[in-house]
Formats: C-alpha cells, structure tokens, sequence
C-alpha cells in the first residue's frame, strides 16, 4: 500500500456529496477551517 | 467531537457509500458530522487510503490545515487528542 501523504504534503482537493445532499469542495472548507478526513472501510463498520 | 468543535476543526468521514446511504446510516446514528461519498474511491486514492487492486478502504485520518497541506496523517483511528495535538504544534 503507498505511504501516507507526509506533514507539509499538499492535500488534494476534491469535491463530494455529503450526507447531508450538499456537495463540498475541500478548498472551499478550509477557507473556514481546518479539516478532518476519517477514511474508514464502510458504514457499519466498528470504529 | 466536542474537541473538534473546541478548536474549530471540521471532520468529516468518508468512504464509498453513495450519498443515500449515508443519509440514513448518519440519522440512524445521529452522527455529528457530515459523510461524504467517495464511490469511485477516487478520494482515498488521491490521499492513499485505499488498499491496492480494489480491496476496499483502509482506515487513515488526515488532519489539514488552512493553508491546504497535510499536517497529521496516521493509519486507523487515533483519538480526537491525538489528531489534535498535531493542530496545537502548528499554533
């Protein structure tokens, strides 16, 4: 599996529909905040 | 959560679910954050999550800061604090 993006890598912006039906693009997000990406396998999953 | 709130930190989750799904599998828990839909993985492979040949999604946090760069990248599922800390350093 490829390495993890590095502290001070660029992060590739994207856009996606929430679950919430609105479509959020990351630069956009950050220009309010910092932001928190949880990748994790699929919904009902532990953890 | 309440820590993400605390300092300002937006999370959200992500993986291949369609946006429907995610819909009702976030009202059923009442989740306090917004899913979002990545169904060609296309997300998890721009930001190495995803196993190779198609095996699914590896659970992988990133922390980013507002000046677009990764400042926190860990595999599994570190706490809040964890993460956290990282967005302390920068200060």
């Amino acid at each position: 599996m490829a390495n993890l993006l590095k502290p001070g890598d660029t992060a590739p912006d994207f856009a996606a529909t929430g679950s919430d039906g609105h479509t959020y693009r990351l630069s956009d997000l950050l220009a309010e905040s910092p932001v928190l990406l949880l990748f994790y396998p699929g919904n009902n999953t532990p953890g | 959560m309440a820590l993400y709130q605390q300092h300002h930190v937006r999370p959200f989750g992500v993986n291949p679910a369609p946006a429907t799904s995610h819909a009702e599998y976030a009202a059923r828990l009442t989740l306090p954050f917004v899913l979002l839909s990545d169904p060609e993985a296309a997300i998890a492979n721009a930001y190495h999550a995803a196993m190779p040949w198609g095996f699914g999604i590896t659970r992988t946090v990133y922390l980013i800061g507002q000046d677009g760069r990764i400042q926190f990248g860990r595999r599994g599922a570190p706490g809040a604090s964890v993460s956290l800390e990282h967005l302390e350093s920068k200060k």
